[in-house]
């Protein structure tokens, strides 16, 4: 278990900044080399879906319609890389938590793992996913498009 | 598809995201396994 864990306050929220604070351009990075956003999948938003597996009651597969139909909210936050750079963003979503319940989460189970169409994986604590500020993002390209476009 | 998570570091957002999977198993991730921490929160 990670110390982290237990000094964490999970009743406080990350910082919002303004409008005016959004880094441009925002930086592109990736975990593969060279880091180029020419190296990003294609993804097509027609054929899109999102597949949720695992400890939920509704496995049904999910079109970028469908994702849109959701309830969508806002944030303005501060992207904070390990490698020392940071930069403020806006990033605009279905809040991750509500996803979440909306397919029958296993509130028992402990992890959300992601596998990403570049091959990137990762993965978090389901409750702590039930957090109000975590979103699932924008939409494919259009999402990375977007955030491109802060160039 | 891109999660968005301001309380952990840029490499816990993960984007392209194709599949979500809940489950009860440790399963890591990419940097993960090259020791970076898995909590990774701000």
């Amino acid at each position: 278990m990670d110390d982290a864990v237990a000094l964490f306050n999970p009743q406080r929220l990350a910082r919002e900044y303004p409008e005016s604070a959004i880094t441009r351009p925002f930086p592109f990075n990736s975990f593969y080399t060279p880091n180029s956003p020419d190296k990003a999948p294609i993804i097509d938003p027609v054929s899109y879906r999102l597949n949720v597996t695992g400890l939920v009651d509704d496995t049904s597969d999910w079109t970028l319609a469908r994702l849109y139909a959701l309830p969508r909210v806002t944030q303005i936050t501060r992207h904070i890389c390990i490698e020392g750079w940071s930069a403020v963003g806006k990033w605009s979503g279905v809040r991750f938590s509500d996803f979440l319940r909306g397919v029958g989460v296993d509130l028992r189970a402990k992890y959300v793992t992601f596998r990403c169409d570049d091959q990137y994986t990762t993965s978090i604590w389901r409750p702590r996913s039930t957090r109000k500020r975590s979103w699932l993002s924008g939409s494919t390209t259009a999402c990375c498009r977007a955030n491109m476009d802060f160039r | 598809m891109k999660l968005r998570v301001p309380t952990k570091l840029g490499f816990k957002n993960p984007k392209h995201i194709g599949e979500l999977e809940v489950g009860n198993d440790y399963t890591g991730g990419y940097w993960e396994t090259y020791a970076y921490n898995w909590f990774s929160g701000l």
